[in-house]
């Protein structure tokens, strides 16, 4: 009798083992669709996204104002341009990273291209110069002033 | 609030209680669920605002890099 309850006791352990496993699993929240993380995923390149249009129509406005400074105040064009050139260069960039992560792409270090767009302004100011009118300062305040916004939430995506 | 962070935890959620994180998702996203749309509806939707606002941008940002290269 001893020997027969030692020779069905592993087979009697494994048996309740299996069932309790199959209870627990069945007790699990598993209802969760598979795609959620995917959405999740999703929800932060769309993020993403309206930051670099929030960055690309900062500077569309940004260029503008230069553009219309160019004969009134040649040296600030002169020295804008090429900051504007680095930024926008730099949201292409991100663009195009951010494209490739939505292909999947793994490799595709979007966060790190979103603050490479935050840098590319540099440490200085560019609405700070010796405008010949006074009065230019504000209009070149209001035509960056969507840019250097969107700027700041582009190095928010650490 | 950092918006990777209430990913995770949304993730970590999902496990748990997959509508309240359908509800946190549509609260945070500025693309909100539809009435009773579907995990695939809304992903399908997602990833075509995704690109559209690429394209714009991109369009956009090229106009600028175009106008401001040097000797242009």
């Amino acid at each position: 009798m001893l020997k027969k309850a030692k020779y069905w006791a592993p087979v009697v352990i494994m048996i309740v083992g299996a069932i309790t496993l199959f209870l627990c699993q069945g007790c699990r929240h598993n209802n969760n669709p598979n795609n959620v993380p995917a959405i999740t995923q999703a929800m932060t390149l769309d993020d993403a996204a309206n930051t670099v249009n929030l960055v690309a129509d900062g500077l569309v406005a940004a260029n503008d104002i230069v553009n219309k400074l160019e004969t009134t105040e040649p040296d600030y064009y002169a020295k804008a341009k090429p900051v504007l050139n680095r930024i926008a260069q730099a949201n292409l960039a991100a663009i195009n990273t951010i494209r490739l992560a939505q292909q999947g792409n793994t490799a595709a270090n979007w966060r790190q291209a979103m603050l490479n767009v935050s840098i590319a302004l540099g440490s200085q100011d560019p609405t700070a110069f010796g405008f010949k009118n006074p009065s230019t300062q504000a209009l070149v305040k209001a035509g960056w002033a969507t840019l250097i916004t969107a700027l700041q939430l582009a190095g928010g995506a650490r | 609030m950092n918006k990777d962070l209430l990913a995770t935890l949304l993730v970590l959620l999902a496990q748990y209680s997959p509508q309240l994180v359908k509800d946190g998702i549509d609260l945070i996203t500025g693309l909100p669920r539809q009435a009773g749309e579907d995990d695939t509806s809304y992903l399908a939707r997602l990833e075509a605002d995704i690109t559209q606002k690429l394209d714009t941008a991109q369009k956009k940002t090229q106009q600028v890099v175009d106008d401001t290269k040097p000797g242009s």
